[in-house]
């Protein structure tokens, strides 16, 4: 069975605040006037007004969401358009709820409310704008690497640094806690150097993978062994050297990295695989 | 640019929903009304 999740950027959450506060806010009168008309006892007022409220918050909602993921694009040099989009369908249904509700909520003639509904849809278009439709790949105009294939290798080694952050929590040892820290917020700036020069991706590819796969393996094996009491002495002592040749590997393959020295990476890659292969944590 | 397209839009949400909604009290205002006048 596929080990794969779903990747969930968390280097890269969005803080959209309170835009598309307006489209909770506006519709607040139609929530009055079904408590109204239901005061009254009109039961099909009531339930116009009190639909058209509901649906101006779903919509509402599925906008935030269409903000969240445009944020989210935005944020990156790299990145795919969002596969739903949110925002449009958000705009038709605000434009399609206010011709219905200007029709049968107000009495307003057919055209008006034709005409009420194409101005909300043109006021959502103009003021938060439509989802973006175009994948953002520029950097890779004159490489041999696709969008997918730079993005799926990214997304493989977000899920390796969260699988040793989640292993990390599992470890009381607060020292080993910090030193993990540092490694996975190494890692992260990696993946950020090859979003920013996808170019380096064929370089850090192998680096990644030997020094994520390890690095996670380690920390799970590692924090396993706390789960059936304390670790032996041993073990404790080889998981720090690990740490040390982790830690200083990294550091020394990250500058290899940014200055391009493709056979140094190589050969420092193979002796911190054979280190792993020799302590006996793993 | 950008602003004006952002101004005209707000403005547009502004009268289009908030119209309505508006209308929407009056309307429901007006019917409740009428059923406690007759």
């Amino acid at each position: 069975m596929s080990k794969a999740q779903r990747y969930t950027p968390s280097a890269h959450d969005v803080r959209y605040g309170v835009k598309g506060l307006l489209l909770y806010l506006l519709p607040i009168p139609s929530l009055i006037a079904a408590i109204i008309s239901l005061g009254a006892g009109q039961v099909t007022q009531t339930l116009v007004a009190g639909g058209a409220f509901a649906a101006y918050m779903i919509a509402a909602s599925i906008a935030r969401q269409g903000f969240k993921l445009e944020g989210e694009y935005e944020k990156r040099k790299l990145a795919r358009a969002p596969k739903t989009p949110y925002k449009t369908i958000a705009a038709l249904m605000i434009a399609l709820t206010t011709g219905l509700l200007a029709a049968f909520g107000t009495g307003y003639s057919l055209a008006s409310s034709i005409l009420l509904g194409a101005a909300a849809l043109l006021g959502f278009a103009l003021y938060y704008g439509l989802d973006p439709r175009k994948n953002k790949d520029n950097a890779l105009s004159s490489l041999s690497v696709s969008l997918d294939e730079v993005l799926d290798a990214l997304e493989a080694a977000n899920i390796k640094i969260n699988a040793i952050d989640q292993a990390r929590n599992a470890i009381p040892n607060q020292d080993y806690r910090q030193r993990l820290q540092t490694i996975t917020t190494q890692a992260r700036d990696i993946l950020t150097t090859i979003e920013d020069d996808p170019t380096r991706l064929s370089q850090a590819r192998k680096f990644l993978k030997v020094y994520l796969d390890g690095t996670q393996r380690v920390t799970e094996t590692y924090a396993k062994t706390y789960k059936s009491g304390t670790p032996p002495q041993a073990l404790d002592t080889d998981f720090g050297k690990v740490l040390d040749s982790i830690e200083q590997t990294f550091a020394e393959q990250k500058t290899k990295l940014l200055e391009n020295n493709t056979f140094d990476l190589d050969v420092q890659i193979e002796v911190l695989n054979q280190q792993l292969k020799r302590e006996t944590v793993i | 640019m950008a602003y004006i397209r952002k101004t005209v839009g707000v403005i547009l949400l502004l009268i289009s929903i908030g119209i309505v909604n508006i209308a929407t009290i009056y309307h429901s205002l007006g019917k409740t009304l009428s059923a406690f006048l007759n």
